[in-house]
């Protein structure tokens, strides 16, 4: 099957998405023994179409997969100890505290998924055929080298390299980043040639204002990939200032599933084929200051170990009103944050962190965290900004509830590493706001 | 040994809230107690009871409500004194262990060439001071982390200023032969430092019978609040102890204008200078006194049979490695620490699995003994760490757990 055109550029659409689906959904209830023995599956006839076998399915959710093994997910004939052993598996964690789930994590995978979702944005696709020299690019993110409970110390450059992709981090909380490691990464964004830098946007707004206050910007040559977190209109303010030349492209994937959706030179996000299924549960509730919000569910297509079906990834989306490009999946506006990170307006409503963030654009505070404790209260931490005006600004959306507002000097980091600009204690995880999720 | 291990925790899981906690629908299973211990209610009612009804400052306040703070907090130094023999006026009030340790390697004011012997499986607050201070002289380990007690005779010369040793290893979980040490060091004149951040809740500590000359705790390894230690050391010491902090609550007399100096209180209270931690000290006082009301004998004796089981248990399970495992129990407290064979998983990965799957907390990673892990050529290990109120079943549970993620 060839995944791109003849000249390389871009992948090719997907005719065959809802076939493809549908064979992926039988092949997982098939050979994984998840299915068999926690879902109980019914058999998908040779004639069932998608409609009616997602219909016929249930949803699955972060605390069915947490409390399982990886051997739960291995298809039947596959011999994990070997692939394990020779390093062609492993197993990683992904989530915070109560929706951490394990999972197991074949690279090469990511990385074909990878590179070929990210060809649906021209400049990446260019940058990857090498219009900005040989690819090379670097990731700044929650770290995965060098980390450990009890600290395993800072491994070098070369420890950081893995292939043509250098892990420029390696402590957790920017917020305690020092001057020399910051300088460190800015020259080793040069050093290191780099063409492509996948970034959270948080640790990325971090780098940038040191690089601003060094008079320096950020050596890369082709685009900036803002993934792993939502990005808010300070970051990518904070980016251009230092970043004035490579293109940013937005990109949504989750490690369970891959990359989802490819920001276009339309500046919609896009569904990157022959990776995943993807279904909008819409919301049934007013969402103030967001349309068309839906509720992601991923089914998996290509990954032969822990294929997902029918998975509630947690995350909500704008929808576009715009025809497909790959495959059958509409395109999508933005991603508006995770559904236990919005807010619950005592009238029933709903308040995506998307929405809490362009009500803020004018207001304009560096950073801010939005606390939502109880059903009628929200506090909100401000960042070099100014209190009345970022309670203005989110006034209206926040209608029948008590705002109080404080400075703060930083945010609070997640013990994963992961910044959160809204959050949610308590209050359930408000599922039966969407179409198709009440259950 | 089933019946005498839940008699003894079913008679004091009651007075520990945080054990009707669930995680994720499952009853919380405990086991992480070489971390932190869970507080009973004695000690939660102390420190609320402060807040509630005596809240003031102590050593200073005249009306009623300091002199009840400073009460509560007096006695809670007396209890504490109690627990291993010592006089109140011996004991140092500090943050926790690892201040504890830095307080004698900065009081001694070692040079660079005084040398300080310790097992290189110590914990890093009994290492790095020594990296500091002084220079440290590690005592060999053997490949399952236990050290070569049999060489430290050799190590100490004339330029040991101090032996300094954990009294229970916070990974294997083995007692250091204390007195024999001792002895040794004794007899070149060498005082002894002993780090009773594991044993201070495991084991029945007497400074007299000990006969080291300094002794570090922590409150929190011993069902009180974080936040608050002890130092204690002969009064000898303490008097030439130079100050490292000065300020309020310290202070005999200043009459800096008129001599230009001061003059200190007497131990221990010239070296607390400023506000102590009021309410965790009362807390850590209501916490020994809980100890000592069921008897360290008692609590050593759920020990020594759980550390039977939990080891017995551990062993018969294919693809897990059990550190010092050929320890008998009266050499070594309840205290595993292992690596389960799971491939392509890590051992914190292990641990997380352990709670996700099973409510099981356990510790993972290096515990703070990155040579100890290095010389064993682990990873990171996991770390079940029980204490007085936990039950078989809950053993029962974590053995299910580490043998279905190793099978």
């Amino acid at each position: 099957m060839a995944l791109l055109d003849d000249n390389q550029a871009l992948p090719v659409p997907d005719s065959e998405h809802v076939e493809r689906t549908v064979q992926a959904l039988r092949k997982a209830l098939q050979r994984i023994p998840f299915y068999a023995k926690y879902v109980k599956p019914p058999a998908l006839g040779e004639a069932t179409s998608l409609k009616d076998a997602l219909a016929a399915l249930p949803l699955l959710t972060a605390a069915q997969v947490r409390p399982t093994l990886p051997k739960a997910w291995l298809p039947d004939g596959r011999d994990g100890r070997a692939e394990f052993a020779m390093g062609k598996l492993k197993v990683v964690e992904t989530g915070l505290a109560e929706d951490r789930i394990r999972l197991l994590w074949d690279g090469a995978w990511w990385r074909a998924q990878e590179a070929r979702a990210l060809r649906m944005n021209k400049t990446a696709a260019a940058a990857l055929d090498g219009a900005f020299g040989a690819y090379r690019e670097a990731v700044l993110w929650i770290p995965e080298r060098g980390t450990g409970s009890c600290g395993s110390g800072d491994p070098e450059f070369e420890e950081r390299l893995e292939g043509n992709r250098l892990h420029l981090n390696s402590r957790q909380d920017p917020t305690f980043w020092s001057e020399p490691v910051m300088t460190r990464m800015l020259d080793e964004l040069a050093r290191h040639a780099t063409v492509g830098l996948l970034a959270d946007p948080f640790y990325l707004d971090v780098l940038a204002r040191h690089a601003s206050a060094q008079r320096r910007s950020l050596d890369v040559r082709g685009f900036v990939g803002l993934t792993r977190g939502l990005t808010t209109t300070a970051h990518r303010a904070g980016l251009k200032a230092v970043c004035p030349t490579a293109e940013t492209v937005q990109i949504y994937g989750a490690r369970e599933a891959g990359v989802l959706f490819v920001e276009g030179e339309d500046k919609l996000l896009h569904h990157a084929p022959f990776t995943t299924h993807i279904e909008f549960l819409r919301a049934s509730v007013p969402t103030p200051g967001a349309v068309d919000v839906a509720l992601v569910v991923v089914t998996t297509l290509d990954r032969e170990v822990q294929p997902l079906v029918r998975y509630v990834l947690g995350d909500l989306v704008q929808v576009a009103r715009a025809p497909s490009r790959f495959t059958t999946v509409s395109p999508i506006v933005s991603v508006e944050g995770k559904l236990a990170d919005a807010l619950l307006r005592p009238d029933g409503a709903l308040v995506t962190p998307g929405a809490v963030d362009r009500a803020l654009t004018e207001a304009s505070p560096r950073a801010y965290q939005v606390v939502q404790t109880d059903a009628q209260s929200v506090s909100v931490e401000v960042v070099e900004g100014s209190l009345e005006a970022v309670k203005a600004a989110l006034a209206p959306l926040l209608v029948g509830m008590t705002l109080t507002a404080r400075q703060a000097t930083a945010i609070a980091v997640e013990p994963n590493g992961k910044y959160r600009v809204s959050r949610r204690e308590g209050l359930g995880t408000s599922y039966e706001r969407f179409e198709g999720a009440e259950r | 040994m089933k019946e005498l291990i839940d008699r003894h925790a079913a008679s004091v899981r009651p007075q520990i809230p945080l054990l009707a906690r669930e995680l994720s629908g499952r009853p919380l299973i405990f086991l992480d107690n070489a971390s932190t211990t869970p507080k009973p209610r004695q000690v939660i009612d102390a420190v609320v009871g402060y807040y509630e009804r005596s809240t003031a400052n102590v050593h200073r306040g005249v009306h009623s409500l300091g002199e009840e703070a400073t009460r509560l907090f007096d006695d809670a130094r007396r209890e504490v004194g109690a627990l291993i023999g010592a006089n109140p006026s011996e004991i140092v009030l500090v943050r926790g262990t690892t201040e504890a340790i830095n307080f004698v390697a900065n009081g001694l004011e070692l040079g660079p060439e005084d040398e300080v012997v310790f097992p290189a499986s110590e914990h890093h607050a009994n290492w790095i001071p020594w990296r500091l201070h002084g220079k440290p002289v590690p005592v060999p380990i053997d490949e399952d982390g236990l050290p070569r007690w049999e060489l430290i005779e050799k190590l100490i010369t004339s330029k040991t200023k101090l032996v300094s040793i954990g009294h229970v290893s916070n990974v294997t979980g083995a007692i250091a032969p204390v007195e024999e040490v001792v002895r040794i060091a004794k007899a070149r004149g060498v005082p002894v430092l002993l780090d009773a951040a594991q044993s201070i809740s495991h084991l029945p500590l007497d400074i007299a019978k000990l006969g080291v000359d300094f002794l570090a705790a922590s409150s929190h390894k011993a069902f009180g609040p974080s936040g608050v230690g002890i130092l204690w050391s002969k009064k000898e010491f303490l008097a030439k102890c130079p100050l490292y902090q000065v300020g309020g609550g310290m202070v005999s007399l200043n009459n800096d204008l008129d001599v230009g100096g001061f003059i200190p209180r007497d131990a221990p209270f010239k070296f607390e200078a400023g506000t102590p931690a009021i309410e965790a000290t009362i807390g850590f006082g209501a916490a020994v006194k809980w100890m000592r009301g069921i008897g360290m004998g008692a609590i050593r004796e759920h020990d020594l049979a759980m550390s039977k089981y939990l080891f017995d248990g551990l062993s018969d399970i294919r693809g897990v490695r059990v550190l010092a495992k050929r320890l008998p129990p009266e050499e070594r407290i309840a205290l595993a620490t292992f690596v389960v064979d799971a491939p392509s998983m890590t051992q914190e990965s292990v641990a997380r699995a352990l709670c996700d799957m099973f409510g099981v907390c356990v510790s993972a990673g290096f515990h703070c003994t990155h040579v100890l892990h290095a010389r064993a050529q682990l990873p990171g290990t996991v770390r079940a760490s029980p204490h007085l109120f936990n039950t078989t079943e809950e053993i029962d549970v974590l053995l299910e757990g580490v043998r279905e993620i190793a099978s």
